[in-house]
C-alpha cells in the first residue's frame, strides 16, 4: 500500500499477529495441534482486553460468555463460599487460561477473577467459537475436541478433590487437625 | 478514568463501585448529550438509512452461504463475490421472468392526454356488464348513480397515475444509487463484519464488555434467524404460488406469485394483501381463471405455508406470542405503513433481546453485589 493512500477502514488484524500472541496461543491446551496458520486465523477472532490491577474481569454469579488467555500479567481466581467468606483458589500468570467452561453454555461464573498486575487478556467467546465452526469446521472441530478433553481433565481433577475431601471427613477430628 | 477499587475489610475481590447521586446525574446528562448528538448525526445522514438497511438485509441473507463456501476452502473475498453474483443472477432472472407482464401493461398505458388504455376500456366494459346484470336482477336500486361514482373514482386514479408516472420513474432512478451503495456496504460487511464487530467491542469498557458481547450476539441471532427464515419461507411460497397459478392458466402468473410472496412477509395481513391483487385482476380479465378457483389456490398455498413451511422453516426463529405480533403489526402499520408492518417484528425481537440482556445484567449485578462477610475468628480454645 502506498504511504499516501488513505485507508477508510482498517481492520484490527491488519497490523498482523505478534510472536507473543502466537506463543500464548501455542501454549494453550485448547489450541493444541493447530498449525501457526490456524493460530493466526484464530487470533483474528480473539478479543484483546487490557486490565489494570484490582480490576475485576468477571464476578462470581454473573453470566459467563467465554474464556480468557493471559498473554501477559497476573490474575487471582477467588471463590465466595455460601457463608459469604472468600477464598483464593489459584493465581494465574502468563500463558495460562481460565473460564473455559463458559464456552459451552451461558452459565453463572463459579468464581470471580481479579487482576493483580497490569494484564493483557485474549478473550474467546461462544459466538467466536460458533463463527469458527461455521467458517472452518475442521479448525472448529479441533478446538471443540480439545475443549471436550479439557473438560474431562477438569472433571477428573474435581472427582479426585472430592475423594480427598470425603476421605478427610471420614478421619477422626484429631487426625484431621 | 477509573476510580481506585475499594476492598471491604478482609475481602479478596473489590466491591462493586457505587456512584454518588452527583456522578449519576452527570452520567445521565452526558448520556443525554451523546444520544442527542448521535440522533443529530443520524438525521443529517438519514439518506444513508435505506442503503444501510438494505445492506444489512443482504448481509444477513448471504452470510450463511458465504460462510459455507469459505468452509469449503474458498477465500473469503471469493465466497462473498460468488454470493453477490448469485443474488444478482437470481434477481436478473426474476426480472426477466416478470418483464413480459410489465411490458404488456406499459404498452397498454395511455400515450397521450385523454387517451384511454386497453386495460381501462376492458374495465369499463366489465363495469357496464355488471351494471346491466345487477340492474336486471334488482331494478329498484339506483345502479347507474353508483357505477357513475365508481367510474369517477377510476378516472381520477387514472389521471393521478398518468401525472405521477414521470415522478415515479425519476424516483426509481434515484434509488439506483442507493441500491449500488447498499451492495458495496454489504460486500464490506460480509468481508470484514466480524472484525468490525470486534473493533466496536474494543471501545466498550471492561466492566460492560461481556454483557455487551452477549447482547450483540443475541441481537445478531434474532435478526439472522428472522430474516433467513422469512426469506426461505417466502421463496418457497412464491414458487408454490407460481406453480399453482401456472397450472390454473393465470395470465402474468409469475408476477402475481411474486406479489403474493413479497406480501406474505407481513404476518397475518400479508396473504390477504397478496391474494387481493390476483383476485381483483381475475375479476377484470376475461382470460383469468374463475374467482373461485383462484381463491382456492390462494387458500391452499396459504394453508401449506401455515401448516408445513412456516413451522419447519421458522421453527428456530422468534419466540414471540401471537398477541405481541398482532399488536406489533397494528402499531407498525400505523407508524410506517407497509414498511412499518414489515420492520416491526424484527424490531420487537431486537428490543426483546436487548431488554432481556439488560435485565440479566441487573440481576447479575445484584448477585455480585452480595455483601462480603469476613470469616468470624475461631473461638478461643479452652486453656
Amino acid at each position: 500500500m502506498l504511504e499516501t493512500e488513505i485507508a477508510l477502514w482498517k481492520p484490527p488484524e491488519a497490523s498482523g499477529v505478534t510472536e507473543d500472541e502466537l506463543a500464548t496461543l501455542r501454549a494453550t491446551p485448547l489450541f493444541k495441534g493447530l498449525s501457526d496458520g490456524d493460530l493466526k486465523r484464530l487470533r483474528k477472532m480473539l478479543h484483546v482486553r487490557h486490565f489494570t490491577p484490582d480490576e475485576v474481569v468477571f464476578r462470581q454469579g454473573q453470566t459467563g460468555a467465554g474464556m480468557y488467555l493471559i498473554q501477559q500479567g497476573e490474575v487471582d481466581i477467588v471463590m465466595r463460599r455460601d457463608d459469604g467468606t472468600e477464598v483464593k483458589l489459584v493465581t494465574l500468570k502468563d500463558r495460562q487460561f481460565f473460564g473455559e467452561l463458559a464456552l459451552l453454555e451461558e452459565a453463572p461464573r463459579s468464581a470471580s477473577c481479579v487482576v493483580r498486575k497490569p494484564s493483557v487478556l485474549l478473550g474467546i467467546f461462544q459466538s467466536d467459537l460458533e463463527l469458527l465452526v461455521e467458517r472452518s469446521s475442521r479448525l472448529g472441530a479441533r478446538v471443540l475436541w480439545n475443549l471436550a478433553r479439557l473438560t474431562g481433565v477438569r472433571l477428573r481433577e474435581l472427582s479426585a478433590s472430592i475423594r480427598v475431601d470425603v476421605a478427610k471427613r471420614a478421619l477422626p477430628e484429631e487426625v484431621r487437625s | 478514568m477509573s476510580s481506585p477499587q475499594a476492598y471491604p475489610p478482609g475481602a479478596l475481590v473489590p466491591a462493586v463501585a457505587r456512584k454518588t447521586l452527583g456522578e449519576q446525574v452527570v452520567g445521565a446528562l452526558l448520556f443525554a448529550l451523546v444520544a442527542a448528538a448521535a440522533l443529530g448525526v443520524a438525521w443529517i445522514l438519514r439518506f444513508l438509512v435505506a442503503p444501510l438497511i438494505g445492506a444489512l438485509l443482504v448481509t444477513y441473507v448471504l452470510r450463511p452461504f458465504a460462510d459455507g463456501l469459505e468452509n469449503r476452502g474458498a477465500p473469503r473475498w471469493v465466497a462473498v463475490l460468488a454470493c453477490g453474483g448469485l443474488i444478482t443472477g437470481a434477481l436478473v432472472a426474476l426480472g426477466v421472468g416478470v418483464w413480459p407482464s410489465l411490458e404488456t401493461w406499459l404498452q397498454q398505458a395511455p400515450h397521450a392526454q385523454g387517451e384511454r388504455s386497453a386495460f381501462e376500456v376492458q374495465l369499463e366494459t366489465r363495469l357496464l356488464e355488471w351494471q346491466a346484470g345487477l340492474a336486471g336482477r334488482y331494478p329498484n336500486v339506483d345502479w347507474a348513480s353508483l357505477f357513475h361514482k365508481i367510474q369517477d373514482v377510476l378516472h381520477h386514479q387514472r389521471r393521478s397515475l398518468v401525472e405521477g408516472l414521470p415522478a415515479l420513474a425519476l424516483g426509481a432512478l434515484s434509488h439506483v444509487g442507493s441500491v449500488g451503495l447498499a451492495g458495496v456496504i454489504a460486500y464490506f460487511v460480509l468481508l470484514e463484519g466480524s472484525a468490525m464487530k470486534n473493533a466496536l467491542l474494543q471501545r466498550v469498557p471492561n466492566r460492560h464488555f461481556e454483557r455487551a458481547l452477549i447482547m450483540l450476539d443475541r441481537v445478531d441471532r434474532q435478526i439472522s434467524a428472522y430474516l433467513i427464515g422469512t426469506v426461505a419461507e417466502n421463496v418457497l411460497v412464491t414458487i408454490l404460488m407460481a406453480l399453482a397459478l401456472f397450472a390454473l392458466g393465470m395470465p402474468n402468473a409469475l408476477l402475481f406469485a411474486v406479489l403474493f410472496g413479497v406480501a406474505n412477509v407481513i404476518p397475518f395481513a400479508g396473504p390477504f394483501i397478496g391474494a387481493a391483487a390476483g383476485l381483483l385482476f381475475s375479476l377484470l380479465d376475461p382470460a383469468a381463471p374463475s374467482l373461485g378457483a383462484l381463491a382456492a389456490a390462494y387458500v391452499v398455498v396459504h394453508l401449506v405455508d401455515a401448516m408445513f413451511i412456516n413451522p419447519v422453516v421458522m421453527g428456530r426463529s422468534l419466540d414471540m406470542h401471537p398477541m405481541t405480533v398482532i399488536v406489533g403489526i397494528a402499531v407498525g402499520g400505523t407508524l410506517g405503513g407497509v414498511l412499518g408492518m414489515l420492520g416491526i417484528i424484527p424490531a420487537i425481537a431486537v428490543g426483546k433481546a436487548i431488554v432481556s440482556t439488560v435485565i440479566e445484567g441487573v440481576q447479575d449485578a445484584q448477585v455480585a453485589a452480595r455483601e462480603f462477610k469476613p470469616r468470624a475468628p475461631p473461638p478461643p480454645s479452652p486453656a
